[in-house]
C-alpha cells in the first residue's frame, strides 16, 4: 500500500500540472477619469513678482481646465505647501491626496523679462515628465502661461496643446462681414481684416501666417463678382489669387500649402479647381451638372472632400488627386449635406446636415461606413472645423439666438461660446499649431 | 565436492521501504523537472472566463452621437457611378436595385424567424441552467451558513466537483471582475489609443493579492501604471470560497485590461 502512494504521488503531481489551467477575465473598457494636476505649491518668488505668477498659474490653470482632460487639486488638498526640489516630495503622501501630476518651480522677473524653471513630475511613476526654463517679455504673460500649459499636455497626453492655436471666423459687428480672429477660448478677439465688404469662407494656410477668403467685389468695369484673396497675417499684405467671372471662394490650402482647391463658376456652372500657387496655373478638378462647392483638402493631401448636388440634392463625395474623374459618393442620407471638414487623422469628416427643418452637425468616417449625430434641438449648427489635435470642432450655431461662435468636444459634449457682441458670426476656422 | 550455493540475501522491510523512498524522490524530482520545462516550453493557456449572464445593450436612449436617424445607403438607393454620362440608365438601375431588394427581404425574413426561435429556445435552456446553478448555490450556502444547532452541524467540506465547483468559481469570478470593473479608470488621451496589458493576479485565502505580474505589458508606462492602481485599489477581493481558494492561490487569474 504504501509502495502504491510513493509510486502515485508523482503522477498526481504530473496530471495536475498538466491539467491545472488559470482563468482569464477580460476586464473591457475603462471608465474616463480626469488627470489630477496640483500645481507648484510654494513655488519660490520674490515678493515683487507674485502677481505676475498669479497671472501665468491662472492662464495655466484655465488652459487645462478647457480641455477637459485635467483637473486642478485645489491648494487646500496639498499634503505639502513648499516644494522646491524633487527630493523634497512625498510621492505616498501626493498618491493618497490623488495627484497623478505635481509641479514645482522658481519664478522670477529679470529686468523686462519673467523667468520661470517649470517642473512636472508623474507621482505614480515617480518620475520627472518636463523640466524647462521658460524665458518671456513680462508684457507676455499669457503667452507664457500658454506655453507652458501646451508643454504640460505634450508631456503627459504625447499630443500637442492648442494653446496657442488661434480661430478665424466673420462677423458683422462692424456692419459689414469682416474676418476677425480670436484665441482658442474666445480671448484676445482681434479683427484681421477692414475691406468694408462681404468676406467668406476663409482658410488657414498650413503654416498658420496667411488666410484665403472670398470677397464680393466690385470690378473695373463696375459689375460685382466673388474674388479670391490671400492675406499675409504678418504684414497685413492683400494678393488677388483668382477674379474669373462669377464665384471664385471655398479655398482650401493643400497639406504642403503650395495648392490650393476652391470653386469657380466662370464656365457657368461651380467647379472646384485647384490653383497651383508657385506656377499660379488652375486646373480643374470636377465636371458635373450639378455644382460642385466646399473642397476641404485631406490631412495626407492626397483626397478632396466637396459637396455636389449631381444626385440631385447636395452630398459629400471624395476623389482621390490621382484619378479626379472617379469621386465616390459619402452621403446617401439627408436632403442637404455641407461643409465637409476633414479630422487631423484622416478617419473622419465632420459636416452640416439638413434635418428636422434645421442643420445640425454629424460625422461620417472617410470611407462612409458610419454616421454619428453631434448636435440636436439646439437651433441651427453649421461650419464644423476640426482643431489641430481633433480633439475640439468650432462651428457656428444659433442656439443663443443669433448665430455665433461656440467649440465643443469632437465626440459632441463640453460645449463652449466663444463669441459674444460681435453681431452674427459664421465660417470658424481653427488655425494650425502656431 | 558440494558446492555450497550462498542463499541470496533475504531483504529487510527497511531495506525495501529504502528502495522505495529513493525511487519516489526520483520521480519526484523527475516530475518537477518535468513541470519546469512545461513551464518554459508550454506556457500556460489559461482557460477564457465569460460571464454565465450576457447583457448586450440593443437599445439606446435618445443620445445624440449614437442616435443616426437617417436611413442607411443601401435603404435609399443605389449609388449612381455616372449620373452625368447617362442619366436615365441611372433611374432603370435604381428599379433594379429596389426589386433585388424587396426578393431579398422576404427570404431574409423568413431566415431571421427561423434564427430567432432558435436563439429563443437557446435562451430559455440557458435561463434554465442559470436558474440551477442559482438555486445549487443557495443550497450550498444553506448548508454552509445555516443556524447551527448542535448535532446538527453539517461540515462544510473542502472539495467540490462538478457543476457545484462551476456555479462557485462562476459567482466569483462575476463579483472580482466587478471589483475591478468597478476601479478601472483611463485618462482620455489613453482610452483613444488601443493599448492593452494581460496581469496574473495571486491572491491568498483571504483575497488578498499576493502578488501580480504583467503577463503582456502595454508598452506605455502611463497606461501599465494605470492597470497597476486598478488592482491596487480593487484588493483586498472578496474571500474566495474555499473549494475554489487553493485554486486561485495557486493557479492565479489572468486579468485582460481591456481583452
Amino acid at each position: 500500500m504504501l509502495n502504491f502512494i510513493f509510486l502515485l504521488a508523482p503522477t498526481l503531481l504530473f496530471t495536475s500540472s498538466v491539467f491545472a489551467q488559470s482563468t482569464y477575465l477580460q476586464v473591457g473598457e475603462a471608465k474616463t477619469k480626469k488627470a489630477v494636476v496640483a500645481l507648484t505649491p510654494g513655488i519660490a518668488a520674490p515678493e515683487s513678482a507674485t502677481g505676475a505668477l498669479s497671472q501665468v498659474e491662472k492662464t495655466i490653470q484655465s488652459d487645462l481646465e478647457f480641455i477637459d482632460a485635467f483637473r486642478i487639486l485645489p491648494a487646500a488638498g496639498f499634503p505639502q505647501n513648499k516644494i522646491t526640489a524633487s527630493e523634497q516630495i512625498k510621492y505616498a503622501d501626493w498618491a493618497k491626496s490623488g495627484t497623478d501630476y505635481l509641479s514645482f518651480g522658481s519664478f522670477k522677473l529679470d529686468g523686462s523679462n519673467a523667468v520661470f524653471e517649470f517642473h512636472l513630475m508623474n507621482i505614480g511613476g515617480n518620475k520627472e515628465v518636463l523640466a524647462k526654463r521658460y524665458t518671456s517679455e513680462s508684457s507676455e504673460l499669457k503667452i507664457l502661461g500658454h506655453s507652458i500649459a501646451n508643454d504640460i499636455v505634450n508631456a503627459i497626453t504625447g499630443k500637442k496643446g492648442i494653446f496657442l492655436t488661434r480661430i478665424a471666423f466673420i462677423c458683422d459687428k462692424t456692419g459689414k462681414k469682416e474676418i476677425f480672429s480670436s484665441s482658442f477660448d474666445g480671448s484676445d478677439v482681434r479683427q484681421v481684416t477692414r475691406i468694408r465688404s462681404l468676406t467668406m469662407a476663409p482658410a488657414w494656410s498650413p503654416d498658420g501666417q496667411k488666410i484665403a477668403f472670398a470677397v464680393y467685389n466690385r470690378h473695373s468695369d463696375n459689375t460685382k463678382n466673388i474674388d479670391l484673396f490671400e492675406m499675409n497675417l504678418r504684414t497685413g499684405g492683400l494678393k488677388l489669387l483668382s477674379n474669373r467671372k462669377g464665384i471664385n471662394s471655398g479655398a482650401s490650402y493643400s497639406p504642403s500649402g503650395d495648392k490650393l482647391a476652391y470653386t469657380m463658376s466662370y464656365t457657368g456652372n461651380p467647379e472646384v479647381h485647384v490653383l497651383n500657387l508657385e506656377t499660379k496655373e488652375t486646373s480643374q478638378l470636377t465636371h458635373s451638372i450639378g455644382f460642385d462647392v466646399d473642397p476641404a483638402w485631406s490631412p495626407d493631401g492626397q483626397k478632396l472632400a466637396f459637396v455636389s448636388s449631381r444626385p440631385g440634392k447636395p452630398m459629400l463625395y471624395t476623389l482621390d488627386l490621382k484619378n479626379p474623374a472617379d469621386a465616390k459618393r459619402l452621403t446617401y442620407a439627408g436632403s442637404y449635406n455641407a461643409t465637409p471638414a476633414w479630422s487631423p487623422d484622416g478617419k473622419k469628416i465632420a459636416f452640416a446636415g439638413w434635418l428636422d427643418k434645421r442643420f445640425d452637425l454629424f460625422t461620417i468616417t472617410s470611407d462612409g461606413g458610419k454616421i454619428e449625430r453631434l448636435t440636436k434641438d439646439e437651433g441651427n449648427n453649421e461650419d464644423p472645423h476640426y482643431s489641430p489635435d481633433g480633439s475640439f470642432l468650432v462651428f457656428s450655431s444659433s442656439r443663443s439666438g443669433g448665430k455665433n461662435i461656440f467649440i465643443m468636444g469632437s465626440e459632441g459634449g463640453n460645449v463652449k461660446r466663444l463669441t459674444f457682441g460681435m453681431g452674427e458670426c459664421v465660417a470658424p476656422k481653427w488655425s494650425p499649431y502656431l | 565436492m558440494m558446492e555450497v550455493i550462498a542463499n541470496p540475501p533475504i531483504q529487510s522491510q527497511s531495506q525495501i521501504l529504502k528502495r522505495f523512498v529513493s525511487l519516489s524522490i526520483a520521480l519526484h524530482v523527475l516530475g518537477l523537472f518535468y513541470i519546469v520545462l512545461k513551464s518554459f516550453i508550454f506556457p500556460d493557456t489559461p482557460k477564457e472566463y465569460l460571464p454565465s449572464i450576457r447583457v448586450d445593450l440593443v437599445g439606446l436612449p435618445n443620445q445624440k452621437k449614437n442616435e443616426v436617424p437617417l436611413p442607411k445607403p443601401a435603404e435609399i438607393e443605389k449609388p449612381a457611378p455616372k449620373p452625368i454620362a447617362a442619366p436615365i440608365p441611372e433611374k432603370k438601375s435604381i428599379l433594379k436595385a429596389e426589386t433585388e431588394s424587396g426578393d431579398y427581404s422576404i427570404a431574409k425574413k423568413k431566415k431571421l424567424k427561423i434564427e430567432h426561435a432558435k436563439k429563443e429556445k437557446e435562451a430559455q435552456k440557458k435561463l434554465k441552467q442559470a436558474l440551477e446553478r442559482i438555486k445549487a448555490i443557495e443550497r450550498i450556502k444553506a448548508l454552509a451558513g445555516g443556524d447551527e444547532v448542535k448535532g446538527n452541524k453539517i461540515s462544510k467540506g473542502s472539495a467540490l466537483s462538478g457543476e457545484a465547483k462551476a456555479s462557485l468559481e462562476t459567482t466569483y469570478f462575476d463579483v472580482v471582475l466587478e471589483r475591478v470593473r468597478a476601479n478601472w479608470e483611463l485618462p482620455k488621451w489613453l482610452q483613444e489609443q488601443s493599448y492593452s496589458a494581460k496581469v496574473m493576479i495571486y491572491l491568498d485565502s483571504r483575497g488578498n493579492m499576493k502578488t501580480f505580474k504583467f503577463t503582456k505589458s502595454s508598452g506605455n508606462d502611463q497606461f501599465d501604471s494605470e492597470v497597476k492602481r486598478t488592482l491596487q485599489a480593487s484588493s483586498p477581493f472578496p474571500l474566495p470560497p474555499g473549494a475554489i481558494a487553493s485554486d486561485i492561490s495557486g493557479q492565479g487569474i489572468l486579468l485582460g485590461f481591456p481583452l
